[in-house]
């Protein structure tokens, strides 16, 4: 009778064991329509969402159109952080696993999506934020669980190498630079400029620093006066409109009647700001994602635009909307690659992307690089107030800065 | 080593009295000026210092940035800037500034703090983080010959518009009988109540004079500065604070002259100094200012030792 | 007694839980020099800032012609005809004496001229007249009580109250005071003053009350001036 009991205990574990292991192998692919959640923890109102908005917006379109014909049904939940407040963020990280979620996306800033990243990343999912702009979204900033975080942001050393690229192949040979201190990604971003430009034989004519957000007006004159005072081919700064000091510089050396080419990084998109330059704007120059004035490239991209354009209007009509729908090409490749949802599989499989076809260009990541280079950037001129792309540029080699 | 110190000094020397720069920074000293006779006039009457007087001047840039988007003349825009300003002024009197009236000066920082994170917090929803665009007077950038020098227009305007002010002011303080009571209510309060002086008069006479100079502060702003976010003029309410409080903040002719100078350092500093070095300049400066307190707690412009005396 | 210029009914003061002035009753007709004298600490100035409205009064009531004033503000009260003259007379020290004066015309009823009105005191007070460019600082003692009462005169008030103005003045300035003082009385102002100098008020004033511990005592009379032992028992009692 104990030795029946026994094997029919034995049996009971084994029916169990193997029921355990059905149930885990729903990872494993099948065939038939599988659903992957995915959470994103979004800047609805605060100085993220002219980033976050337009991207989530155009993403959800991106869904619709994949998840036409596809095996792998993409279902998006969203969460608002309200300007990233850091308790509000981690509630939105905490609700939306709580929800299921397999892949978490987050905003557009590493500092600012830290809370939802580590909530993430300790639960094994594969975390992925549409446009954060440096290397830190992975190992680098968050460790050995940073391997499960990716962005489709640009790296800035990729773009100030593009832009060096562009600049030479326009044939200008001696640059003048204008760095803004305020952040990190602008710092790097003329630095990368000039490592990648003295590479190709570029001369630089003076170097100038200012701060934008909380800077000294009456530096920004100075830095004016300053580039005005000697001839260059080009003008290069990495600098956004809303920090305060892009209009007031662009101003004061149209006024001085300099007429010099103005060359600016994706922080210098959108056409919100024209209306504060005076003269209009003319001989400015800048890279970006994709263009957000249905000329770009690529029709698909164009349908977008077109598609979403109120809420990209909003956002000041910038090409980081691209990343959104970008992000969701990247993420169904790696679940289409690996046939799993595992954050550990996923990310394996995204480390190793080598030019990926998504929206915004060939993607391309590296284990120690999780941000994306060899991004084919648009450059778009703007003269008159009117925005046009011009050409596009790849940054064949970057540099170390 | 010393030949290097002293070709950097020749050349600031050189860049700091070029009659741009001077006119550049006597332009910002000016627009400081009027803000602190703003926080000044506050002060003196209410006894009160409004941290949220950055939020009036940017209150009055988005009203601005309002008229211009909508193309209207020029002289509307600065109507709406001045209503705008002016009626959030006495909003904020009534609101916030009357309730606490004889409280602990802790209550009343803590109020106008909370006052100036509220219409940012407001601002940022409304408006959002790109900030408007407001060019109501933007040919005042180009520049005007006096003489045989070229300085920008602005930077004439912003001096003239501060002594015009500032003279309106002096003569409504002294030939006037509102300005006599609100001198009077400055001096001592209590008494001034006593004699029949209304409180509720002076004090709405003085916000609104405050509100006056803080529209005009966002016009001349504005000029130079045409991208109005959320956090507009906050950088120079704390500098001209500072410079209010390091010139003596019990006097209204003080903290004027506190705001002129720290306005005018910065001008000639960040005008002159190369560009890698003016971004310490902020920090350097309210080094200073900790310094000067220290030796001379009851400000630079003030006569005499005394420290602040409360009747 | 309610038709009195000024009446004060069962007044109660008190500094948190502290009572300063209890259940004081007196009037004060026009045309009437009313004393208040007492020991230091007896609540002779609260009672006065209680009725200008400087402090808030816990019970009873303080009535202008009838009016009550419970819960008015100071500058209300003043602009209803009653002026204070504080105790240290709470100039305006970096104002000029003209400045001073016409602060004290901010309380005025009456609609007449300032000029008229300052010529007044300067006929009451023509050493204010000689220094009316000076600054209210730069004032003697004597002189500074002058224009404290002067500044409390332009406004015309109809019910004048004094703390304590001769505090600190040479005997010969004390004179010249209090015979303002019964020169005023006689336009027909009705007049409470608080003093120290109880024999002198009691000689001056119509009637005096005795003030000790927040509570009246005694009401003194002209002729009650000469008579120490009866002034001695009443600060005493």
């Amino acid at each position: 009778m104990i030795r029946a009991t026994k094997a029919l205990l034995a049996l009971v574990a084994v029916t169990a064991v193997a029921a355990a292991v059905v149930a885990a192998g729903s990872a494993t692919p099948q065939q038939g329509t599988r659903t992957v959640t995915i959470g994103w923890a979004y800047d609805g109102v605060g100085a993220m969402s002219p980033f976050d908005g337009p991207a989530l917006a155009t993403a959800k379109t991106r869904i619709a159109q994949v998840n036409k014909g596809s095996n792998i049904k993409l279902r998006l939940l969203t969460c608002n952080t309200q300007n990233n407040k850091a308790a509000i963020a981690k509630a939105c990280a905490t609700k939306l696993l709580g929800q299921r979620a397999d892949i978490i996306m987050t905003t557009c800033d590493v500092d600012l999506a830290a809370p939802v990243v580590q909530e993430a990343i300790n639960r094994g999912k594969l975390t992925v934020a549409a446009c954060i702009g440096t290397d830190q979204m992975g190992p680098k900033r968050f460790g050995a669980k940073g391997r499960l975080a990716f962005s489709f942001g640009n790296v800035a050393q990729d773009e100030g190498s593009a832009m060096a690229e562009f600049a030479w192949k326009r044939g200008w040979r001696s640059a003048s630079l204008a760095t803004d201190t305020v952040i990190v990604y602008f710092r790097n971003v003329v630095q990368a400029f000039e490592a990648r430009w003295k590479q190709l034989g570029g001369r630089i004519v003076t170097k100038e620093t200012y701060q934008s957000l909380g800077g000294n007006q009456a530096s920004w004159q100075n830095v004016v006066t300053r580039l005005n005072s000697k001839r260059a081919d080009v003008i290069v700064t990495s600098t956004a409109a809303a920090f305060g000091a892009q209009v007031p510089i662009l101003n004061g050396l149209r006024t001085l009647g300099n007429r010099t080419p103005v060359l600016n990084s994706w922080a210098g998109d959108g056409n919100y700001w024209y209306g504060g330059a005076s003269p209009a704007v003319s001989n400015y120059y800048y890279v970006t994602f994709a263009s957000a004035f249905g000329d770009d490239p690529d029709k698909r991209v164009n349908a977008l635009a077109k598609a979403n354009r109120a809420a990209i209007a909003k956002a000041g009509s910038t090409g980081g909307f691209i990343t959104g729908p970008a992000a969701i090409d990247g993420i169904m490749v790696a679940l289409k690659r690996t046939g799993s949802t595992d954050g550990a599989k996923l990310a394996a499989a995204m480390e190793k992307f080598k030019n990926v076809n998504t929206l915004s260009g060939k993607v391309s990541f590296s284990p120690q690089l999780h941000t994306v280079f060899g991004r084919k950037y648009r450059v778009i001129r703007v003269e008159n107030n009117t925005p046009r792309v011009l050409t596009t540029v790849v940054a064949k080699r970057v540099p170390k800065i | 080593m010393s030949a290097v110190l002293a070709s950097g000094l020749t050349d600031f020397l050189r860049d700091a009295v070029d009659p741009q720069v001077q006119a550049d920074a006597m332009g910002l000293g000016a627009i400081f000026a009027l803000m602190a006779v703003g926080i000044g006039l506050v002060f003196g009457v209410l006894r009160l210092i409004n941290f949220a007087y950055g939020q009036l001047i940017m209150a009055g840039g988005f009203a601005l940035a309002f008229a211009s988007e909508r193309g209207w003349p020029v002289v509307a825009g600065i109507a709406l800037c001045v209503v705008v300003v002016v009626g959030l002024s006495l909003v904020m009197e009534r609101i916030v500034f009357r309730p606490l009236r004889g409280q602990s000066p802790a209550s009343m920082l803590v109020a106008t703090f909370a006052v100036a994170f509220l219409l940012q917090s407001i601002a940022l929803i409304w408006f959002g983080p790109l900030g408007k665009n407001a060019i109501s007077l933007v040919e005042l950038n180009q520049p005007v010959s006096i003489g045989s020098v070229e300085v920008r227009k602005i930077s004439v305007v912003s001096l003239a518009t501060a002594l015009v002010a500032l003279a309106l002011l002096v003569l409504l303080l002294n030939r006037t009988s509102i300005g006599l009571h609100m001198r009077a209510a400055a001096l001592d309060f209590p008494t001034a109540r006593l004699v029949g002086v209304r409180a509720n008069a002076v004090s709405a006479v003085a916000v609104v004079l405050a509100g006056l100079l803080a529209a005009t502060g966002a016009v001349l702003l504005t000029v130079q500065y045409p991208t109005v976010t959320p956090t507009f003029a906050l950088r120079e309410t704390i500098i001209v604070l500072a410079g209010v409080v390091l010139g003596g903040m019990n006097r209204l002719y003080s903290a004027t002259l506190g705001g002129f100078a720290i306005g005018y350092v910065f001008g000639v500093l960040g005008g002159a100094l190369p560009t890698n070095q003016s971004q310490y300049l902020t920090s350097f400066v309210f080094a200073l200012v900790i310094v000067v307190l220290l030796l001379r707690p009851e400000g630079l412009f003030t006569r005499g030792g005394r420290v602040v005396e409360r009747v | 007694m309610s038709d009195s210029a000024l009446a004060v009914s069962e007044l109660e003061v008190a500094y948190g839980a502290v009572p300063a002035v209890r259940g004081v009753s007196f009037a004060v007709g026009e045309g009437e020099i009313v004393g208040l004298i007492g020991p230091n600490g007896a609540g002779k100035s609260t009672t006065l800032h209680a009725i200008v409205g400087l402090v808030p009064a816990r019970g009873g009531d303080v009535t202008l012609r009838g009016r009550s004033l419970r819960g008015w503000s100071p500058e209300r009260i003043a602009r209803a005809g009653v002026a204070l003259v504080p105790e240290g007379r709470r100039l305006f020290a970096e104002l000029t004496v003209e400045e001073n004066l016409r602060l004290g015309l901010a309380a005025r009823r009456e609609n007449g001229s300032a000029r008229d009105a300052l010529a007044e005191v300067f006929a009451l007070f023509p050493v204010l007249e000689e220094f009316r460019r000076r600054h209210a600082g730069a004032l003697s003692g004597g002189q500074q009580q002058q224009l404290a009462i002067a500044r409390a005169l332009v406004a015309k008030p109809s019910v004048l109250l004094l703390d304590e103005p001769s505090l600190g003045l040479a005997p010969t300035i004390v004179d010249l005071v209090f015979s303002t003082l019964a020169q005023i009385r006689d336009r027909g102002l009705a007049i409470l003053l608080v003093e120290q100098r109880a024999q002198r008020t009691v000689a001056l004033a119509d009637r005096t009350h005795v003030l000790a511990n927040g509570e009246l005592r005694l009401e003194l009379t002209p002729r009650d001036a000469g008579d120490t032992d009866r002034m001695i028992a009443a600060y005493l009692a």
